[in-house]
């Protein structure tokens, strides 16, 4: 679903953000990209996702090529970012016609999945106020919803427990699970590491813009016998 | 710590939270820190650009003061220097009422802070106050010392004309404050609080320039100012009129009054007055502000929720129209972006309209014009046009995208649908202004059939032309990090640029038709440069279409 080739983004001033780094996320898996603050995590979900431009590497989504066919990859794909900055002017229910509108959503199924997940979140009754009325938690609330009604085939989420209550954290696990179990591929970033042990099936750790490992959960977990991934993340931070 | 420490950190805390403000609004940091060279010139080329304006602004009040002295109407210069400076501070202070004294974007980070409310409410005054002497210096500052050089004054006038600069904005800037603290407490109890106020201020716009027009009507004409022999300037004329246009200003604002008295008789008493009335009524005004001043904000601050939407049948639409009605609502909700946007439309039916009630004869009659009839006939085209095409709301509406520009960029849209729909936006002030405005003005003109349909076809084309160059404009200008709208809609080049370009091009089209150099008539030139603007219109429009969404 999602294959990411010798991908490098340099800023401007020089600053290599991502080194040459690959990996491949498939249809089913829930893969975490963990790494400290500044190790290049959002810049590559944000190169992923078409936000932002790259010159070294190849992202391939279903196929296609992010830099050659953006709408034909975009159509596939939903991001949330780590700050929601939604449309502060429009109402929580008139945002969500406007990305169901995008994405062409027939009417009667965009209802059913509002409905769905906003009473999973519990903010149906807020979708006739302005987003600007929201606090951090149903925005973010707001973006999922607004990520998952055309049902992604590649979710990506950058730090996306960031500001959502416990119940809140619980739903959008679920809702993880099920678009894995329907075929989509979730691609997300976290420093909760042990929401990503439990939840993930793939595990890559970014550290200074490069790749320190990529693979199953399982063998992440192998390199330190009985160590949990906070240990072994700890490890490769402290190893300098 | 005693009451002296105590007060000498109160004042140093509200010259942090000024220099704090002023670091934002002159992007200081940009100039020193930024590395990305694109950001640090586009910021530099603003600068200069306000820069010149300044410029501009002190050179034309030079101007108009030394054309005063010229005509022998002397007296005039202080109080149209202080009718003019007041002016500026009204209309700058009460459009940034709401932002800058209400409801400002970091109100509860500063007040989570150990400052008293007093300090903050005069960091916030002080800094208007600051940005409204330096307009006040702009124009007082050449008018004085023109009048100064031709009137050669007592030594009292020069101290009375610098105090008089720093006392000058304090009335109109409590004034405008009260006004824009009504626009926005009777705003805020609208769920569409934006929207509202921004009517409000529209309508505080139209009534004021209506009331200004009416109380300074005079029945001289402007013909009457010339020789009619020998077509020469009058002197005399202009001395005799030079009270009567006094009287006017001093109606207008009648603090001006004591100023003229003050500067022009040498009246050191007329001067006390006037400063104890500016002094007094600005402290008077905080003194009383600061007592609401939490409530004031908290009101404004706090959203309306009501958390009772119940889901009903919801409709699909296509991805044009969705991001039509965005970007629609985007405008009309921001009431900074809509005043400025909207100014050109606003200006050019009110025109019509007055244009249609008093009939172009008496306006042309006033202006001993009446032979040149046929000229205000063909060039009220291009006033038409020159007026809506201030509108160009699509040069801003990327760049407004701001910190939501993610989304633009990650979802499925593609750059051509999205400049469809900031061309839509744009042309949906735009056409319906022109059409009724060029209608009315073929009433009142009582053009013919090829007068009427160059009057439609004109401004419409020039609408289109600006709404594409627009996108021109803001695809290659527009940035996304700004921190308040105020920076994106007045300070910036793309915002500049797309409202007084059309303007300029426009007015430079309209003498070149006008002025009879070409050996073809107005109406053929002005078709021809209509067929010329459609096919470059055109050219742009396919060109940017197949362009990418600025970085």
């Amino acid at each position: 679903m999602l294959i990411i080739n010798n991908f490098s983004k340099t800023y401007k001033g020089g600053k290599k953000a991502v080194d040459n780094i690959s990996l491949k996320v498939e249809a089913g898996d829930i893969f975490g990209f963990i790494g400290h603050n500044g190790a290049g995590k959002s810049t590559t979900i944000k190169s992923v996702v078409g936000v932002l431009d790259y010159e070294e590497g190849e992202i391939l989504i279903d196929g296609h090529s992010m830099k050659k066919e953006p709408l034909i990859c975009k159509k596939v794909i939903a991001y949330i970012p780590d700050n929601p900055d939604l449309y502060e002017h429009l109402t929580g229910i008139q945002y969500l016609n406007l990305i169901a509108d995008i994405f062409g959503i027939p009417a009667a199924i965009r209802k059913e999945k509002i409905k769905k997940y906003a009473d999973d979140f519990e903010i149906t009754g807020n979708l006739g106020d302005l987003v600007s009325s929201y606090s951090h938690g149903m925005k973010q609330k707001l973006a999922i919803i607004s990520a998952v009604i055309h049902e992604p085939k590649l979710l990506a989420l950058d730090e996306p427990f960031v500001g959502l209550d416990p119940k809140a954290a619980v739903v959008l696990k679920k809702i993880m699970r099920e678009l894995c179990e329907s075929g989509s591929a979730i691609f997300f970033s976290t420093h909760v590491l042990d929401v990503a042990e439990k939840l993930c099936n793939k595990v890559a750790m970014i550290h200074h813009g490069k790749l320190a490992f990529s693979g199953a959960m399982e063998d992440m977990l192998r390199k330190k016998e009985g160590g949990s991934l906070e240990e072994i993340f700890m490890e490769v931070v402290n190893h300098e | 710590m005693n009451n002296i420490d105590v007060k000498t950190q109160t004042k140093n805390l509200c010259w942090l939270l000024v220099k704090n403000r002023l670091m934002a609004q002159l992007g200081i940091n940009v100039f020193r820190y930024e590395k990305d060279t694109h950001k640090r010139n586009s910021k530099i080329a603003t600068t200069v650009a306000i820069i010149i304006c300044v410029i501009m602004l002190g050179g034309y009040c030079g101007g108009m003061a030394y054309g005063y002295a010229y005509l022998g109407m002397m007296e005039l210069i202080p109080s149209t220097a202080m009718v003019i400076s007041s002016l500026f501070t009204l209309f700058f202070t009460m459009f940034k009422a709401n932002g800058e004294l209400f409801g400002f974007k970091d109100y509860d980070m500063v007040l989570s802070l150990p400052v008293p409310v007093r300090t903050i409410i005069n960091s916030r005054f002080l800094n208007m106050y600051l940005w409204n002497t330096f307009i006040t210096s702009l124009v007082m500052f050449p008018m004085g010392i023109v009048y100064a050089f031709f009137a050669k004054p007592a030594l009292g006038f020069y101290i009375m004309w610098l105090v008089g600069i720093f006392l000058t904005c304090l009335i109109p800037t409590t004034v405008a404050a009260v006004f824009g603290a009504i626009i926005t407490a009777i705003s805020s109890k609208f769920r569409y609080a934006s929207a509202v106020s921004t009517i409000l201020c529209i309508g505080f716009v139209i009534v004021f320039m209506v009331f200004s027009m009416t109380i300074t009507t005079t029945d001289t004409g402007l013909g009457e100012m010339f020789n009619s022999e020998t077509g020469d300037i009058d002197k005399e004329a202009f001395s005799a009129i030079a009270p009567v246009i006094s009287d006017s200003l001093n109606q207008v604002y009648p603090p001006a009054k004591l100023f003229t008295k003050a500067v022009v008789n040498g009246s050191f008493g007329a001067f006390l007055i006037f400063a104890g009335i500016s002094v007094g009524w600005y402290g008077l005004f905080v003194l009383l502000l600061s007592v609401k001043y939490r409530q004031i904000n908290t009101a404004l601050t706090s959203h309306r929720s009501r958390a009772d939407y119940k889901l009903e049948t919801l409709h699909q639409g296509s991805m044009l129209f969705a991001l039509y009605k965005k970007t629609i609502m985007r405008i009309l909700k921001s009431t900074v972006c809509a005043t400025n946007m909207l100014v050109g439309c606003v200006l050019a039916v009110l025109l019509a309209i007055g244009m249609l009630i008093a009939g172009p004869e008496k306006v042309v009659q006033s202006l001993n014009a009446s032979d040149y009839m046929y000229i205000v006939k063909s060039a009220a085209c291009y006033v038409i046009a020159a007026m809506v095409c201030m509108t160009n709301t699509s040069a801003i509406s990327l760049a407004l995208e701001g910190k939501n520009i993610w989304l633009i960029k990650s979802l499925p849209i593609s750059p051509k649908t999205l400049y469809d729909s900031y061309l839509l936006t744009n042309l949906t002030f735009t056409v319906p202004t022109s059409i009724v405005c060029s209608v009315l003005f073929s009433i009142s003109l009582k053009t013919g059939f090829i007068g009427t349909l160059i009057m439609i076809l004109t401004p419409l084309t020039f609408s289109l032309f600006t709404a594409v160059a627009g996108i021109f404009i803001g695809n290659r200008m527009a940035y996304y990090d700004w921190q308040e709208e105020t920076q994106l809609i007045k300070q910036s080049m793309m915002s500049g640029i797309g409202m007084l370009g059309g303007m300029v091009l426009i007015s430079i089209c309209g003498i070149i038709a006008n002025i009879g150099i070409l050996p073809i008539t107005t109406n053929m030139i002005t078709f021809i440069l209509n067929i010329l603007f459609l096919i470059l219109t055109a050219v742009i429009y396919l060109n940017e279409s197949n362009r990418g969404v600025k970085e």
